[in-house]
């Protein structure tokens, strides 16, 4: 993931969105107690505890990509499946290059497949990659029947 | 001397034949990855080509402390991905310490 940022930061936007805990421990069982692990986090109740939660992981992973927060109500975990961890490539029509979700959904290979793709067609998908016939906004955007 | 297959023998061949073709169809077939019982499958939320949901995300900014470590807080300042998107492509990890 690292690496990937440092050999396209220049063309590519990256970023880390910190979500919400996959594997949170209960309340008053948080790391830094005797026996415990750093990495016990319980899960985060505000936008200021995943932000300390994301120093933490930043520190431990050794990463320095830009890190954005999620929202508490999730949007982007949802709207990108990126619960517990996924990996999202989009391109400058705003459309998906390529996805992946699941405990081991950071998957950087994948990701710059796509991207050198992209690099290599201005940035944009193909017009052999066909879009879907009903889009999230689309979808999003249509009234709801009441 | 030439063997004539007899129309015993004729049936066995093609029954071989058939049994042949059937099993390469079922070792040819895509297989559904292999999950531990009770596992989940991770189906994707989006597909390829599809238009990316929009956000707007406050970002992650870091001070200095009186005793010289950093501490993270959020910033006043959001990215909007799609006003990030048209300038150049986006790649988003998304993940948690735990």
């Amino acid at each position: 993931m690292q690496a990937l940022y440092e050999a396209y930061k220049d063309k590519v936007a990256f970023f880390f969105v910190y979500v919400r805990e996959a594997h949170p421990v209960k309340q008053g069982k948080e790391g830094g107690a005797e026996g415990r692990s750093p990495k016990d986090i319980a899960q985060t109740q505000s936008l200021a505890e995943r932000a300390m939660a994301a120093t933490d992981c930043l520190k431990a992973l050794k990463v320095t990509i830009p890190v954005l927060i999620d929202t508490m109500d999730g949007k982007t975990e949802k709207g990108y499946g990126g619960h517990p961890a996924g990996t999202a490539v989009i391109d400058r029509d705003g459309r998906i290059g390529f996805t992946s979700r699941g405990p081991n959904g950071i998957k950087p290979e994948g990701a710059e497949k796509v991207l050198k793709e992209l690099l290599a067609n201005k940035g944009k998908l193909g017009a052999d990659v066909p879009r879907p016939k009903e889009t999230s906004r689309a979808a999003a955007d249509r009234p709801t029947k009441r | 001397m030439r063997h004539r297959l007899k129309r015993a023998e004729l049936r066995v061949l093609l029954a071989c034949l058939a049994a042949a073709l059937v099993l390469a169809q079922v070792a040819a077939a895509p297989r559904a990855p292999r999950r531990r019982p009770g596992g989940r499958r991770w189906e994707p939320v989006l597909t390829i080509g599809q238009d990316a949901p929009d956000a707007e995300l406050p970002r992650l900014a870091f001070e200095k402390t009186k005793d010289g470590g950093v501490i993270g807080r959020v910033s006043n300042e959001k990215v909007k991905l799609s006003s990030v998107w048209t300038k150049k492509p986006v790649c988003l990890f998304m993940s948690s310490y735990t």
